[in-house]
């Protein structure tokens, strides 16, 4: 599973630099064809290739120079697929980080949209999720391969329909460095292909979502706890704050929610602070 | 509680803000006694470090007692006294573990937006932009201090805050400069800065064995403070650095040069009047006029050390002279944990007394004006504490 879809291996032009290339070649084509003479056609011609270019992501030239770039995102923006690599070092054994990811139950920890899990058997689960944040409240999904402590592989089903395939793979670093984690998803976005192509220029997208969910997949299998600037307390709670893409929306800053702190700055004296609370995210 | 809020450019306000609570079980709270104002907060003073929002609780020189603890935290009592280092870091990434702990893996809750600019994220700080954690920083009455069972060094001898209060950044700051330089028997060393971090520099120098410190500013006071501290100085309005250097060195130029200034250089070369202009046409960020001097007048096979903050980026970098000479570039935010019972030694031993470098004590309440004298270096300035 480390090794790219054949799609992803032609793929070696950046996707902002796709996304231009496609836009300035299909306006340079429309505007050649307009202009029925030797430059007309010389224009449309390049403008046909540079299209070509930006939506097979392939550059031939790239290629002869030897510049080959790897897209972060494998997805083709034509078909109606995302697929998301993304991998992080943690310094635990695969076992450890096996046992936590095969245990589904613990994932809502990871992704705190994902209300409960209900394993149904060893194979089998379905996953719900907090309504407001999407419109699909439940699925179902199945294991469709388990290799312990290496490898684990799923389906996501909506009404028997794949909705994503995903896979998780956990490979001992060189040195000691830990294990490295390496995410493989593939899946239809809401918005379609192109929605999610522009969502991931704007690095907002799965690729960044992702790298977030493992960077704190590692704070708790290395910590303990997953990391937060929550602080003072009337900010947020900790989980609206884990909640919010960190990378979409800056956190709050420290005192700018005036309105609502008037009452909690009443609370000067030491031993009036309550005392450590359900605020904890670890377990 | 009181906090020193950055509400814009040279906007500082002291607010009645919430008080922090435990989050996480590695979590302390910690309240405040005494608390300083960096040079590098003077970066944000200013406006030159993005991601900073309106009502950034600001501050990561900071000490004072603990007054709760998570069920994480076994090595700290209620009413221990710390010193907390400016670096937040969990102790056990790979980073922590090789005692990199400014480059610790976990500490940046924001750490995706670091990535996006620098490629990987560097470990959080306390009130030093949402780039860098967007934690509460430690210029306010209590603070939460992450990862307490890693960060805060108890102060069990009976010193002043005063004296130790440096240990949680300029201190360290300074030494890791100095250690960085590889000083060896009959080394000069060049100084630029001579702020309090360019202070620590100098005497670290020293005590690693340098045979000569050159120190370079041009506030009086400072480069009066230099001296007292055993350094030759050179004030760079009357005197051609280069030039000078060069004398002072016999032609080989000094065997490593440490640059304490940082993003905000100051200068009325041609290069530096270049970079204030790309600077304001938003062309460029950070002006790298004391780095262009330092690689040009540096030994050949000598180390430029940069413990002056840089965040962006800068225009003209001189790397061919840099490689035809054979620079060694050392940088990066100071590795706390790393130095502290090291330096807590060499103060016990009184071989040095930190609060040399104060010159001015304000109440918290003063913040906004403390800031402003310190920005203009008015009165002498070098070092401003906060009682809280």
């Amino acid at each position: 599973m480390s090794q790219n879809g054949k799609c992803a291996k032609n793929v070696n032009v950046g996707l902002a630099e796709r996304l231009i290339s496609t836009i300035v070649g299909a306006k340079l084509f429309t505007s050649g064809l307009s202009n029925a003479s030797t430059y007309g056609l010389l224009k449309a011609g390049i403008g046909g290739l540079l299209a070509h270019r930006g939506i097979s992501g392939h550059c031939s030239l790239y290629d002869r120079v030897g510049a080959k770039r790897q897209a972060p995102a494998l997805s083709h923006p034509l078909s109606r697929q995302i697929r998301v690599i993304e991998s992080v070092t943690i310094n635990c054994t695969p076992e450890e980080l096996y046992s936590f990811w095969r245990d589904l139950r613990n994932l809502p920890l990871l992704v705190p949209q994902i209300q409960s899990v209900q394993v149904t058997d060893s194979r089998h689960s379905r996953w719900f999720i907090d309504e407001s944040s999407c419109p699909v409240v439940s699925w179902d999904a199945f294991i469709t391969e388990d290799e312990p402590n290496t490898f684990i592989e799923w389906v996501a089903l909506d009404n028997d329909k794949v909705q994503q395939r995903g896979a998780v793979e956990f490979v001992p670093a060189v040195g000691d460095r830990g294990t490295i984690v390496r995410i493989d998803l593939k899946y239809h976005p809401a918005g379609g292909a192109l929605g999610a192509m522009v969502a991931n220029f704007m690095h907002h997208g799965p690729s960044q979502d992702i790298r977030n969910r493992l960077h704190q997949f590692k704070q708790l299998m290395e910590t303990g706890e997953i990391t937060t600037n929550e602080s003072p307390s009337a900010r947020m709670t900790a989980h609206d704050e884990r909640t919010q893409d960190i990378d979409e929306e800056l956190p709050e800053s420290h005192t700018s929610e005036r309105a609502e702190l008037a009452d909690v700055s009443q609370n000067p004296v030491v031993a009036d602070r309550p005392a450590l609370s359900g605020a904890e995210t670890t377990t | 509680m009181k906090a020193a809020c950055w509400f814009g450019k040279q906007d500082i306000r002291v607010e009645d803000v919430p008080e922090p609570t435990l989050v996480n079980s590695r979590d302390a709270i910690i309240r405040v006694t005494s608390t300083a104002i960096c040079g590098s907060d003077l970066h944000l003073y200013d406006g030159y470090i993005p991601t900073m929002k309106q009502g950034d609780i600001l501050g990561h020189e900071f000490m004072g007692e603990v007054v709760e603890t998570g069920p994480g935290v076994q090595n700290l009592r209620v009413g221990d006294r710390v010193v907390v280092p400016f670096t937040i870091a969990c102790g056990s990434c790979w980073f922590c573990r090789t005692q990199k702990f400014s480059l610790c893996d976990n500490s940046n809750p924001n750490a995706g937006m670091a990535e996006t600019l620098y490629g990987h994220s560097p470990s959080g700080l306390f009130g030093y932009s949402h780039l860098l954690g967007g934690y509460a920083g430690g210029q306010a009455e209590y603070v939460r201090v992450p990862f307490a069972d890693v960060g805060p060094f108890k102060i069990n001898a009976d010193l002043p805050d005063e004296t130790v209060l440096f240990l949680t950044d300029i201190f360290p700051t300074g030494y890791q400069a100095a250690e960085q330089c590889d000083i060896k028997r009959g080394d000069t060393i060049a100084v630029w800065g001579c702020g309090p971090v360019g202070q620590f520099a100098i005497r670290s120098a020293f005590l690693l064995g340098a045979e000569r410190v050159i120190a370079i500013d041009d506030v009086p006071e400072r480069l009066e403070m230099a001296r007292a501290s055993g350094a030759e100085t050179i004030d760079f309005d009357d005197e051609a650095v280069y030039d000078v250097l060069l004398d002072m060195t016999g032609g080989m130029g000094p065997d490593a040069c440490i640059d304490a200034v940082g993003l905000e250089a100051h200068g009325a070369t041609l290069d530096a009047i270049y970079d204030r202009v790309k600077v304001a046409a938003y062309m460029a960020t950070d002006r790298a006029h004391v780095l262009r001097q330092a690689i040009r007048v540096c030994r050949k096979g000598g180390t430029i050390s940069i413990p002056g903050v840089y965040g962006g980026l800068i225009d003209k970098f001189p790397m061919g002279p840099a490689f035809g000479k054979g620079l060694t570039l050392r940088m990066g935010q100071t590795h706390v944990h790393r130095y502290l019972p090291k330096l807590m030694e060499l103060i016990q031993s009184e071989q040095i007394d930190p609060s040399f470098v104060i010159t001015h004590r304000f109440n918290l309440d003063d913040a906004a004006e403390a800031y402003e004298m310190f920005n203009e270096k008015r009165d002498g300035c070098v070092k401003v504490v906060l009682q809280a």
